[in-house]
C-alpha cells in the first residue's frame, strides 16, 4: 500500500503548479487601472455603456461595435443583447449576421478558456494515476474522462472563437468592389454597422463577406474588427 | 462759467488725446506682416498669401483689395510664446490668391512703411490663345511654379512636369503637388500606368485615383494634358532632388515618312509632320518608353529639437484647434462628448491628440478621431476627436483643457496651442428636476436614414439603461486562446504531465530489465540445486529434497535481497515476507527433515517445487 503514495503525491505537486500558474495568470489579467478610459482596461458594463452613449448620439456603427465586445465578455447579459437588437430595428439593420454562434451565449472565451484548462489538469492528474497503476482506478477514469471532455468542449470553442476573430464591422456605407484595387468596379455596398466576415487581406483591402453571403474587396479603412488591436482600431474611427 | 467751458475742453482734448495714442498703441501692437508663394505663377493656378498679425485676433484680419485678385480665406492659426513671462500671440491667416488676369500685381501691405509683395501671373495657355507655333517652345511654355520645367521625352511628343508650391520644406511637412503628364495627341497610344516617383528620399501620398484630363494647344501641337494630385513630403534631410516618370505606349513611323525638315519651312515641316497625315504615308508601330520628369531640387531641413514640445506628436503645417462638448448640461452617470477640433493644412496623418485621462470627478474613454478632408488629397481639411465622458460627481465641474502642438513651416517654430477648460453644470441622477432640466436643454440630435440611428433625447428611447462598472475587467479583448503567456500555460502543463509519464514508464522498464536479470542469474545459480531436488525426490530422500530446496529460496532471495545467502534465514524471510508464508514453512520442514524422520509424498514434492521455482522466479514476493 505505501508503495503507490508517491504517485499520488506527484500529481498533487503538479495540480499545485498548476494552479499555481493559474494564479499568476489571473494576475496578469488584471487590470492595473481600473475604471481608466484607456485601454489598460475593458468591461463588460463600460462597453455596455459606451455602446448606450454612441446609441444615443447616433452613431450606430461605433455603438454596435461596443454592444458586440460586451456581449464577447457577458454573452448572457440580456441587457446588452436586447439593446444590440432594439438598435439594429431602429437603424432599419437586417438581423442576418447576429454577431457570433448562439453556441456561445454560455460562456465567454476566456471562461471557456479556463474550463480547457481545469479540464487538462483533470485528465493529466488521471492519467497519471493510471498510468502508475494506483488503486484509485475508478477516479482516475473518472477524472480523465470529465477532463477530455472538458477539453473537447474548449477546443470547440476555441474554434468557433477564431472565426469570430475574422468579424468586422463597417464603419461607414462601405462600396465593394471586385478587385482590390482603387477605382475598381462596385458590385455591392454594405450599409455602415453591419457585421462581416474578413476572408483575406491585400495591400489596404479586405475581402468581406456579408450574410447575404456577397463577397467584394472594401477599403480597410471602413472597417473596425471586433477583436484585435483595439487601440489601432479606435483610432481609425 | 467760461473757467467751466475751458475746463471741459481742455479735458476733452486731453481725452482725445489718450484715445489716439491708445488706437496707435493698438497699431504698433497689431504689427502686420505678409508673404507670398510662390511670387510667380501662371493664370489658372493659385498662390498662397499669408497675413500675421502679432498682438491682434483674427477678427482685425482682412484680405487685401486688388483688382485681378481673389483672396480666399483657406486656414488660420494662432501661435502663442511667452517670453519672461510676458505673453505674445500672432495670429495667421491664409489665403489663396487666384489670378483673373495675366501681369504683375502688388499687394499693399496694411502697415504703414512695410513693402508690398509682388506676385507675377504668366500666360500659361499661350498656345491655346492663339500664341503662334513659333514664339514659345513647350519648355518654355511649361515652366512650372518653382522653376520646374517640363524636359520633353519621347521625341518631344510627351513629358512629365510637377507643380509645386515651395521647394524649401521640413522633414515631415506635406504639401500638395500636381503632377501633370502631356502626350502628343495620335502619337502617344496609351498610359501604361500612373506616374512613379523615382528615389527613397520622398513619399507621395493619397495619389487621385483617376488624373484630370484637360486639352492644350502647345507650340502649335494639340496636347492631352493629365494631371494626378498628390501629396509630397521628404523624410529626410539635405539637399534632395525628384523626378516623376511614368510609362507611355507610342505611335513610330516605320515607313514612307517624310524627312523632318524637308521643305526647311517650319509651318511645313509641322503640316507633314502631323500624325493624322503621317498615316496616310507609312504604317506606324508601337513601341513602350518611359518619360521622366527634369529633377526638381529642394532644401530640406529637419524639425528643430529645441523648443519641441513634450506631446509633439509629428503633425507639421498650420493649424488652428478648439473644443467643445455635446451638453453643457448632464445628470451623474449621463455620458457626454468631449470634442477637439484641429483645422488646417498639412500632415493630418501625425494630428494626434491623448484628450483627457484619469481626471478627477469624471469617467473618461478612448477617444475616437474622424477627419474630414476639404481636399482630394486630404492636405485640408479637419480631424475631430471624440472623447465620451461621464460626470461621477454632482456640481459645477470642469472638463480641462485639451493640448495639442504641432510644427508650423512658415514660422520654423513649433506651436503648443491649448483650449479653454469646459465649464459642465452636474446634476444629480435620477430626480424630477434634473429629467425636466435636460430635457430642456437638450436640442434633437440629427435624424438621417440608412443605417443611422435617430440621436436620442434625454432619456434613452428604447435603449437599457446603463450599468454600474465594477469589477470583471479585463486587460484585453483578444481571448486567451490568442495570448502567448495563456497559451504557454497548457503546453507548459501537458509537457509536465507526458515528462511524469514518460518517466514513470522509462523507470517501470528498467525495474523490469533489472528483474529479468536478476531472475535469470538466480536461475543459474539454482539450476544444480534443482537437479539435486529431482534426484533427491526421485529417491524420497526429505533431507535431501528440502535442504536443496531451502538453498535455493535462499539463493534466490539473497539475490533479490542483495545479501549473503546464509543471511537469509527464517527471521529474516518472516520479517521481509511476513509470517506464515512458504518461504519460512519450507525452512521449518528443512529443519524438521534434518533432525528427524519426514515422509515425502508426490503432493510434497510438486507443492515445494512449485513454490522454490516461484522464488527463483519472484513471481512472490
Amino acid at each position: 500500500m505505501k508503495k503507490h503514495h508517491w504517485p499520488v503525491s506527484m500529481a498533487v505537486v503538479i495540480l499545485s503548479l498548476s494552479f499555481g500558474n493559474l494564479v499568476c495568470l489571473a494576475d496578469t489579467a488584471k487590470p492595473t487601472m481600473h475604471d481608466s478610459g484607456s485601454h489598460d482596461s475593458y468591461s463588460a458594463a463600460a462597453l455596455y455603456n459606451l455602446g448606450n452613449s454612441y446609441a444615443r448620439q447616433g452613431r450606430a456603427a461605433l455603438a454596435v461595435l461596443n454592444y458586440e465586445r460586451a456581449r464577447l465578455l457577458a454573452p448572457r447579459d440580456p441587457d446588452i443583447r436586447y439593446n444590440l437588437r432594439h438598435l439594429r430595428e431602429a437603424a432599419g439593420m437586417t438581423s442576418g449576421s447576429p454577431g457570433y454562434g448562439e453556441a456561445m451565449l454560455w460562456f465567454s472565451p476566456n471562461t471557456t478558456y479556463w474550463i480547457g484548462l481545469i479540464g487538462l489538469l483533470l485528465a493529466g492528474a488521471g492519467g497519471l494515476l493510471w498510468c502508475f497503476r494506483t488503486p484509485y482506478r475508478m477516479a482516475s477514469r473518472a477524472a480523465l474522462g470529465a477532463g477530455l471532455l472538458m477539453m473537447a468542449f474548449t477546443l470547440n470553442d476555441a474554434l468557433m472563437i477564431e472565426r469570430l476573430m475574422h468579424r468586422s464591422v463597417v464603419l461607414q456605407p462601405a462600396a465593394a468592389s471586385a478587385a482590390p484595387i482603387a477605382g475598381a468596379q462596385t458590385i455591392f455596398t454594405v450599409p455602415q454597422a453591419t457585421l462581416v466576415q474578413r476572408l483575406d487581406e491585400h495591400a489596404d483591402f479586405s475581402l468581406i463577406r456579408d450574410s447575404q453571403g456577397n463577397t467584394g474587396w472594401v477599403s480597410k479603412n471602413q472597417l473596425i474588427p471586433i477583436i484585435g488591436h483595439e487601440g489601432e482600431a479606435d483610432a481609425k474611427t | 462759467m467760461s473757467i467751466v467751458n475751458h475746463t471741459s475742453i481742455k479735458r476733452s482734448i486731453g481725452l482725445i488725446v489718450l484715445a489716439t495714442a491708445a488706437a496707435m498703441g493698438d497699431v504698433a501692437a497689431a504689427a502686420m506682416t505678409q508673404d507670398i508663394e510662390p511670387k510667380r505663377i501662371d493664370l489658372g493656378q493659385a498662390a498662397q498669401l499669408t497675413l500675421s498679425a502679432s498682438g491682434a485676433d483674427a477678427d482685425s484680419i482682412s484680405p487685401p483689395m486688388v483688382e485681378g485678385l481673389e483672396f480666399v480665406a483657406v486656414a488660420q492659426s494662432q501661435r502663442t510664446e511667452s517670453i519672461n513671462g510676458v505673453s505674445h500671440s500672432t495670429t495667421s491667416i491664409t489665403y489663396q490668391v487666384i489670378p483673373r488676369q495675366v501681369g504683375v500685381f502688388t499687394i499693399p501691405s496694411e502697415t504703414p512703411g512695410a513693402p508690398p509683395v509682388v506676385l507675377t501671373v504668366d500666360d500659361a495657355g499661350a498656345g491655346s490663345s492663339g500664341r503662334s507655333a513659333a514664339a514659345a517652345s513647350p519648355q518654355a511654355s511649361m515652366r512650372a511654379p518653382g522653376g520646374n520645367s517640363s524636359q520633353p521625352g519621347a521625341g518631344g511628343n510627351a513629358f512629365v512636369r510637377l507643380r509645386l508650391p515651395k521647394h524649401d520644406l521640413y522633414v515631415g511637412e506635406t504639401v500638395p503637388v500636381d503632377i501633370q503628364v502631356a502626350t502628343r495627341d495620335g502619337v502617344v497610344a496609351a498610359l501604361n500606368g500612373p506616374p512613379t516617383l523615382n528615389g527613397d528620399a520622398f513619399t507621395l501620398d493619397k495619389l487621385s485615383v483617376q488624373p484630370e484630363r484637360t486639352a492644350e494647344v502647345i507650340d502649335g501641337k494639340p496636347f492631352t494634358v493629365f494631371t494626378w494630385h498628390s501629396a509630397l513630403a521628404a523624410v529626410k534631410p539635405g539637399r534632395l532632388s525628384l523626378t516623376m516618370e511614368t510609362p507611355l505606349t507610342v505611335r513610330i513611323l516605320s515607313a514612307a515618312r517624310p524627312d523632318s525638315g524637308r521643305f526647311g519651312e517650319p509651318d511645313l515641316d509641322d503640316l507633314f509632320n502631323d500624325p493624322s497625315l503621317q498615316s496616310f504615308f507609312g504604317t506606324s508601330t508601337e513601341r513602350e518608353v518611359t518619360v521622366a520628369s527634369p529633377p526638381a531640387n529642394f532644401s530640406v531641413q529637419a524639425l528643430p529639437t529645441q523648443g519641441r514640445p513634450a506631446d509633439f506628436s509629428g503633425a507639421v503645417g498650420n493649424f488652428t484647434v478648439k473644443s467643445d462638448v455635446s451638453d453643457d448640461k448632464a445628470a451623474t452617470g449621463d455620458p457626454i462628448t468631449l470634442r477637439l477640433h484641429v483645422t488646417g493644412s498639412g500632415t493630418f496623418d501625425r494630428v494626434s491628440s491623448p484628450m483627457l485621462h484619469d481626471v478627477e470627478h469624471w469617467k473618461t474613454y478612448a477617444p475616437t478621431a474622424t477627419f474630414k478632408p476639404a481636399d482630394p488629397i486630404g492636405y485640408r481639411g479637419e480631424k475631430t476627436f471624440d472623447q465620451p465622458v461621464i460626470a461621477m460627481q454632482a456640481g459645477a465641474q470642469a472638463l480641462p483643457a485639451l493640448a495639442f502642438s504641432w510644427f508650423d513651416p512658415s514660422t520654423g517654430r513649433y506651436v503648443d496651442a491649448h483650449t479653454p477648460p469646459v465649464p459642465i453644470d452636474v446634476m444629480p441622477a435620477g430626480t424630477a428636476e434634473t429629467s425636466a432640466h435636460l430635457s430642456s436643454s437638450r436640442q434633437p440630435g440629427p435624424s438621417t436614414a440608412g443605417g443611422v440611428v435617430p440621436a436620442s433625447t434625454g432619456e434613452s428611447k428604447g435603449f437599457r439603461p446603463d450599468h454600474a462598472v465594477s469589477g470583471g475587467t479585463v486587460a484585453s479583448l483578444l481571448p486567451h486562446f490568442f495570448q502567448a503567456p495563456y497559451v504557454a500555460a497548457p503546453s507548459l502543463m501537458m509537457f509536465a504531465f507526458l515528462s511524469v509519464g514518460f518517466w514513470a514508464r522509462r523507470r517501470e522498464r528498467r525495474a523490469d530489465e533489472m528483474g529479468a536479470a536478476r531472475d535469470a542469474a538466480a536461475a543459474l545459480q539454482t539450476a544444480p540445486l534443482l537437479t539435486q531436488m529431482n534426484r533427491a525426490a526421485s529417491s524420497s530422500n526429505a533431507e535431501l529434497f528440502f535442504g536443496a530446496a531451502r538453498e535455493a529460496v535462499q539463493r534466490a532471495l539473497a539475490s533479490r535481497w542483495h545479501m549473503p545467502p546464509a543471511k537469509v534465514t527464517s527471521d529474516e524471510a518472516e520479517a521481509r515476507l511476513g509470517p506464515e508464508t512458504d518461504v519460512s514453512r519450507l525452512f521449518e520442514l528443512a529443519d524438521e527433515a534434518r533432525y528427524s524422520r519426514v515422509q515425502l509424498t508426490a503432493i510434497d514434492i510438486k507443492r515445494w517445487t512449485q513454490v522454490v521455482n516461484q522464488q527463483i522466479k519472484g513471481e512472490i514476493a
